[in-house]
């Protein structure tokens, strides 16, 4: 399941600060496959960090230009993430529009494109 | 096979997400009886401690790495993988895994917890942070949790006396059996090797595993802390933040230096009389020089600037214990990212503020070896500990002790100082990036913990820690030489019916006449070019160096003077601020060369980074010499 | 005469301890290995041998830091 199939999915990065949203999926983007050394590895240790479907998240904070890097709260812990780490974090605004089938395997998301 | 086996001490593993209270609960179960050292063929940091059982057995514990799962993006969460499966060398899978998980973080801390019970080795659960999840409002079923586990799970407060009593009944041998698991190698199998998960239903699989036991459990999150979200909006405020975090770096050395003035005039007296007592109640004769000139006058030199140093590793620990340095990370990470560094160099740099060794070892934590390797070359200009007498000495002889407003002009001489170094190590950061073509891109992916008031009697061990080391720093390699260039600097004596100090005639003045010849035109003087030699193995043996060399160039009476007024009267300002610039670089620290070898592996990288730093040393002491001396 | 002699002792200790510290460490653990196999030759000195000489050596084969005491033992941590 691609999301561009899913309905009013977003990266998490355009959210703005104060917004919370819940995750939809993870999906590599061509930036992050261009520049990055492992992007498997790194969707799986997002996933791992908590991002997964159906996790309600919150942006604290976001730095100026853009947002890069941002603080997001997720599972009752902080992190600060990259633009580009932040681009591979789908989510929905309203929670009853997560379809149930909608976690992605890191192996699929490869072969979505933003 | 119970008899024989059971004399033999019992290895206990520490195991959990960063920030979950993992070391507090080391430093609980094994008190001062902790030691640091290197696992086998890498710069991961070994820590390792003991207990002993009710039953008199010893039980080795060890406090791994803390990682967010056993599918490594660092080097110190492979160790930590590649313990727990037994392939390290030295270090062999652990009897019993103590799981650490933070009660207010459960989730991700259960999670790996999870994936550690895969791995088939004995395991409790320790429940950290009970008191604070109450008062958050989480709602824990921990009989419930246990059994969905099946492994004890033992409530602690890591850092409350008595906080880790249910938890260390629970590791008595008795309760465990001494036959160790042979499932473990059997399972590594299917752990990850490199990150990259080949069977993607194993994490599908954990997933879903966490989400029965925390249901199973009742598990509610955590209610929202309001004041620490107050806080945050604060300090991570873009434009507040940074100012926040300019004023705080501004502050701090303030108050190294008022703070620390009373105490260090103090001592700086108590060593003047202490070498006058010596003069005048030995005999004449070398002993006699030995002690106040060699001893009191050079390691005692150092020993003024102990306050100094314990007033800024007060504030570096509060920072730490406090959270404050993720958030600081995460406000510079972009302006880091312009220099070509990542943000999670700023750990490993502020590290380096200490001293650039275990800064360099921290760089460890950083995945990309293009990132690791800027951070590593530019550590060394971070201000260390070491340089801190040299400025002091300079500061308190050349900057009047003016107040500008309600700051003090040498406070902001020394806040100018670190500003110096931190700026070029972003410049010469930047220089690297051009050399080194397209960056692969790194993910930053750092966890801003909870905020924690520091906690005091742990503060206070720490600063009794730093105390003791620079004391026994300087009563140890300082002390050996200044007792060595003593002896150069004593001998050979003066011929009969020469003039001038006998220092000019030792082994040392030769030397240093020598070597002034290389730094004239920087300005430095014989004095202060003899005084560089010993400085190669310890960055204050400068400061020391100085205290002999011109405790032994006194002649009549002024044999008690102290060094700062020697100083303030014989350099010009320019020669001051020369040196000055010179140490903002000081390449000549041989020890940390000697580490950044071994981080590297390679003679390629210490070289350059000696060459670089004498280049930029002698071109800013330079500049700086000409520009003074033509103004003032 | 005997100032002198003590003021030799003293910088002979010196010399000795300073070129230690400042030893490249696979000197140092080629010394200590040295000095283990030659008191492996004396028994009498297998209690000195156990407590001091082997936990050295074993400490040895890590990273080392030459000269700087600021490294060793790291003072017991955050309560993180």
């Amino acid at each position: 399941m691609s999301p561009t199939d899913l309905p009013l999915s977003i990266p998490l990065a355009e959210l703005r600060r104060g917004e919370t949203a819940y995750v939809s999926g993870l999906a590599t983007s061509r930036v992050l496959d261009d520049r990055s050394e492992d992007v498997g590895a790194l969707l799986v240790r997002l996933r791992d960090l908590g991002f997964v479907a159906g996790a309600r998240c919150e942006i604290v904070a976001r730095m100026w230009l853009g947002g890069d890097p941002l603080v997001v709260r997720i599972g009752g812990s902080m992190f600060a993430l990259r633009r580009a780490e932040a681009a591979a974090i789908r989510v929905h605004r309203y929670q009853e529009r997560l379809s149930p089938s909608v976690a992605l395997e890191p192996k699929d998301a490869s072969a979505a494109v933003v | 096979m119970d008899a024989a086996v059971s004399t033999l001490p019992l290895r206990l593993a520490l195991v959990g997400v960063p920030n979950c209270g993992k070391t507090a609960l080391f430093n609980r179960l094994t008190g001062s009886r902790q030691k640091v050292a290197n696992y086998p063929g890498v710069t991961v940091e070994r820590r390792e401690g003991e207990r002993t059982a009710s039953d008199g057995r010893t039980l080795r514990v060890l406090d791994l790495p803390g990682t967010y799962s056993l599918k490594p993006t660092t080097l110190d969460e492979a160790i930590t993988r590649d313990v727990l499966l037994g392939r390290v060398a030295d270090a062999p899978a652990p009897d019993l895994v103590i799981c650490v998980v933070d009660a207010v973080h459960l989730p991700i801390g259960l999670r790996l917890a999870l994936e550690v019970k895969r791995v088939g080795l004995p395991m409790v659960l320790a429940l950290n942070r009970m008191d604070v999840a109450r008062r958050r409002g989480v709602k824990i079923d921990v009989a419930r949790l246990s059994a969905e586990l099946g492994v004890p799970v033992l409530p602690t407060v890591a850092v409350k006396r008595g906080g880790a009593d249910a938890l260390i009944e629970a590791i008595e041998p008795t309760r465990w059996p001494a036959a160790r698991s042979v499932v473990a190698g059997q399972v590594a199998a299917q752990v990850t090797t490199n990150g990259r998960d080949p069977r993607g239903e194993d994490a599908e699989q954990t997933q879903a595993d966490l989400r029965g036991v925390l249901s199973a459990i009742g598990y509610s999150p955590p209610v929202e802390n309001h004041w620490a979200a107050r806080v945050d909006a604060l300090l991570l405020h873009p434009l507040a933040g940074i100012l926040v975090l300019g004023v705080v770096m501004f502050l701090i050395f303030q108050a190294v230096f008022s703070w620390a003035a009373p105490l260090m005039d103090g001592i700086d007296s108590g060593m003047a009389a202490l070498g006058g007592w010596v003069k005048a109640h030995m005999s004449e004769g070398p002993m006699a020089s030995l002690l106040a000139d060699g001893v009191i006058a050079g390691a005692g030199a150092v020993l003024v600037f102990l306050p100094q140093i314990v007033i800024l590793f007060f504030f570096i620990l509060v920072l730490e214990d406090s959270g404050y340095l993720p958030r600081a990370a995460y406000l510079l990470d972009r302006l880091m990212g312009w220099v070509g560094l990542s943000g999670r160099a700023f750990i490993p740099l502020l590290s380096s503020h200490a001293c650039a060794i275990p800064g360099v070892m921290a760089t460890r934590t950083i995945p990309s070896w293009r990132d690791r390797l800027t951070t590593i070359m530019v550590a060394p200009l971070m201000t260390c500990s070491a340089r801190l007498p040299v400025y002091g000495l300079l500061i308190a002889a050349f900057i009047p002790r003016e107040a500008i407003g309600p700051f003090n002009l040498q406070g902001l001489v020394l806040f100018a100082l670190y500003a110096a170094g931190i700026v070029s190590s972003f410049a010469v950061a930047f220089v690297m990036k051009q050399f080194a073509g397209t960056r692969r891109y790194s993910p930053l992916m750092l966890e801003l913990p909870d905020f924690q008031w520091p906690n005091l009697p742990n503060l206070l061990l720490g600063l009794w820690e730093r105390v003791r080391i620079f004391v026994s720093r300087v009563g140890g390699i300082i002390l050996a030489l200044m007792i060595l260039l003593w002896v150069l600097a004593a001998y050979p004596e003066p011929p009969p019916g020469a003039t001038g100090p006998a220092i000019q005639y030792s082994f040392a003045g030769k030397l240093g006449a020598l070597l002034q010849q290389l730094f004239e035109p920087i300005g430095f003087n014989w004095q202060i070019s003899i005084a560089l030699v010993p400085g190669l193995a310890a960055r204050e043996v400068a400061v020391g160096a100085l205290g002999t060399v011109y405790a032994m160039s006194a002649t009549g009476d002024d044999l008690t003077a102290q060094l700062e007024p020697v100083i303030a009267s014989g350099w010009s300002l320019a020669t001051a601020c020369s040196l000055l610039a010179w140490y903002v670089f000081a390449p000549q620290c041989l020890s940390t060369l000697a580490v950044v070898k071994r981080e590297t592996n390679s003679w390629r990288y210490p070289i350059i980074m000696a060459g670089y730093l004498f280049a930029l040393a002698y071109l800013a002491a330079f500049v700086t010499y000409r520009a003074v001396a033509a103004w003032s | 005469m005997l100032q002198q002699a003590l003021v030799a002792v003293f910088v002979l200790a010196a010399a000795v301890f300073t070129s230690w510290k400042l030893m490249p460490a696979r000197w140092r653990l080629r010394s200590l290995l040295g000095i283990d196999a030659w008191a492996a030759k004396h028994p009498q000195l297998g209690g000195w041998r156990e407590r001091a000489l082997k936990p050295r050596i074993a400490r040895a084969g890590g990273i080392g830091c030459d000269g700087c005491a600021a490294n060793t033992p790291r003072p017991p941590r955050s309560p993180r």
